[in-house]
């Protein structure tokens, strides 16, 4: 209400809107039309399955739906808690959300500085245009072309090490325990460094050249000038980044690690995400997988929320 | 503007550090390249040079063999039809309810504006989790249809905000100047602010079917019927049955595909990106364009 008498105040309506009551629903009313197909979207995919994670307290049957089900309390929760498997999915999760961040957070920087002082245009578009595409191919594609040139009979990279004579028998990569954490993160990074490099080029044109000029002016080398302003000034860009990325630790990746992993690495790729999957749609433990997806939402809000009020602490800016 | 500082007495010093830049990121390229390019090559290769040759720079005697055996051997087609209906069909849909929320939302007057978006900031931040959404969209008799890969998200509110960002830059005058001429709401909208936004259109258009072209999950999770699901499924079932690590617990509901050749596997990689290949050199400015768009958001 208080909205709708402010509302003549702002903007266009400033001195019309004394034109009373049929010009509001004239004007207004075409905008509250363009919105109701946000409101279904928002009702039937967003709010009507949030209320459905009452099936997490239930034991749900598809044939009773949310309402007929029996109601079972924190009995889903019971098992969630006391089973190994979940424990050991949530730790996997954030190992790997964790390598991701560490990795994936400084290299766009490196990349951005290096493009930053090519002076060659059309080498520097050629080199930009090369290193955004891999954000623009799917993961399945990716783990299809990681798989040919991890190949173990006769694969590039295993002809490669071998040649140079830094193994002695080709590694079988994609079934490595050892090594599959390290895939993920390599191809995360590899995915994604080009893209994220494009904030960080951003922020270095908008910054000052006469710190720059008052620095030479002073004696300052190149990696004098990097070290004492460049990287200073993209030190807020890097915080919020990094903060923000705290507020997605619980989703490490579904599409990636569904496409790469296998049974022989399981116990060391397995996250929430393909966990809740495989229980609740392959299983059919629907109860169970919405307990597990709910815990994850519940404790992504507090980390996402956490992470902003953080953001907002150090560096004052928020997304929300 | 520092490009004009690099003047004549300092050339030396920099010429011995441009060699080191240049080398370093024609390193970096090649990385990024060469996966591609390996993929590429091996797809026009016969299944024999495929192996000999090992790092495929070159193909010595060029045959489509492989797209041959890829395509006799998957219906190629309906996968490429399905995955084209969702990305482009799907997405003038999402881009017109997506532009229409976020013009309503930019309008400052419009009353209930903030609880709008309050509820689209829930919705943000809270889902429900792929449990009950799949209930819902069982509940709604969308399973085995085209429809489950894109109607669920049919608008990314993360793109409406980007959008409703910038048409807040659009000035009001321009539409009172309308308004006086007897223009209606929906007028304005259509022949004015849609035609003032092409930038940022094309930019989220590109957004919404890049990302429903490389979806996954849905054509896994909502198709049960494998010859109707979308090209990413198509590929995910026959790098499955290439790993020779098939039958892993996680995709036990999707089941693999025999693909004959290893090369026919690499002519379904780059059937399955070609899209995108093809239209990403054109449309990468509008691309850039949208990130800087959703970084100046805060």
């Amino acid at each position: 209400m208080k909205k709708a008498l402010k509302a003549p105040d702002t903007g266009a309506l400033g001195n019309r809107g004394k034109k009373g009551l049929r010009y509001h629903i004239q004007k207004y009313g075409a905008y509250y039309v363009m919105l109701i197909p946000l409101f279904i979207f928002l009702i039937i995919f967003c709010y009507l399955p949030m209320g459905g994670t009452v099936m997490a307290f239930q034991d749900f049957r598809p044939v009773r739906g949310f309402f007929k089900s029996d109601w079972v309390g924190l009995e889903n929760y019971a098992d969630v808690f006391s089973d190994k498997m979940f424990w050991s999915r949530l730790k996997n999760t954030v190992i790997i959300s964790v390598l991701k961040i560490l990795f994936t957070a400084p290299a766009p920087i490196i990349l951005a500085l290096l493009l930053n002082e090519v002076r060659n245009r059309k080498f520097k578009r050629t080199v930009q245009t090369v290193v955004y595409m891999p954000r623009f191919i799917s993961w399945v594609v990716v783990v299809s072309i990681i798989q040919s040139l991890l190949d173990v009979q006769g694969g590039p990279i295993n002809t490669l090490l071998m040649n140079l004579g830094i193994i002695d028998e080709p590694i079988l990569f994609m079934g490595s325990k050892k090594l599959f954490r390290t895939l993920l993160v390599a191809t995360e990074v590899w995915k994604t460094v080009g893209w994220s490099s494009i904030i960080y080029l951003s922020a270095l044109t908008n910054i000052n050249p006469t710190y720059y000029e008052a620095a030479e002016l002073d004696g300052a080398g190149r990696f004098q000038k990097m070290w004492y302003i460049t990287l200073p000034l993209i030190k807020p860009t890097f915080m919020i980044l990094l903060i923000l990325s705290m507020g997605s630790i619980l989703s490490a990746g579904f599409d990636q690690i569904y496409a790469m992993s296998n049974s022989a690495v399981l116990e060391v790729g397995d996250i929430i995400d393909t966990y809740v999957y495989r229980r609740g749609l392959a299983e059919m433990n629907f109860s169970y997988a919405a307990a597990v997806g709910l815990f994850k939402s519940v404790v992504s809000v507090v980390l996402v929320c956490g992470a902003n009020w953080l953001a907002r602490r150090t560096e004052n800016e928020s997304l929300f | 503007m520092r490009k004009l500082k690099s003047d004549a007495p300092r050339r030396r010093r920099i010429s011995l550090f441009t060699v080191i830049n240049t080398i370093l990121l024609c390193l970096v390229a090649f990385m990024m390249f060469y996966p591609f390019w390996y993929v590429l090559t091996g797809s026009f290769m016969s299944t024999d040079e495929s192996v000999t040759n090992v790092f495929h720079f070159v193909v010595r005697r060029p045959t489509l063999d492989a797209y041959k055996t890829f395509f006799s051997s998957v219906d190629v087609g309906r996968h490429f039809l399905a995955s084209f209906y969702a990305s482009v069909f799907g997405m003038i849909i999402s881009l017109i309810c997506t532009s229409m929320a976020a013009y309503a939302l930019s309008r400052r007057g419009l009353p209930g504006r903030t609880l709008v978006m309050k509820i689209v900031l829930g919705a943000m931040l809270f889902s429900g989790g792929l449990i009950p959404i799949y209930m819902v969209i069982r509940n709604l008799g969308m399973i085995n249809t085209w429809e489950s890969l894109w109607v669920p998200g049919l608008i990314n509110l993360y793109y409406m905000i980007i959008m409703r960002t910038y048409f807040h830059g659009i000035p009001e005058e321009l539409l009172d100047a309308a308004r006086i001429d007897g223009a209606g709401e929906w007028r304005i909208f259509f022949k004015i602010v849609l035609p003032n936004a092409l930038p940022i259109l094309a930019t989220i258009a590109l957004f919404y079917m890049v990302d429903r072209w490389n979806d996954l999950m849905s054509g896994i999770i909502y198709i049960n019927d494998v010859n109707d699901q979308p090209l990413q499924a198509m590929l995910y079932r026959i790098i499955q049955n290439q790993t020779g690590l098939a039958g892993s617990p996680v995709s036990s509901t999707v089941g693999t595909m025999r693909v004959t050749s290893e090369t026919a596997g690499y002519a379904a990689t780059i059937i399955t990106m070609l899209p995108i290949l093809c239209v990403y050199p054109f449309l990468q400015k509008y691309f850039v364009h949208g990130m800087m768009v959703g970084s100046l958001k805060d």
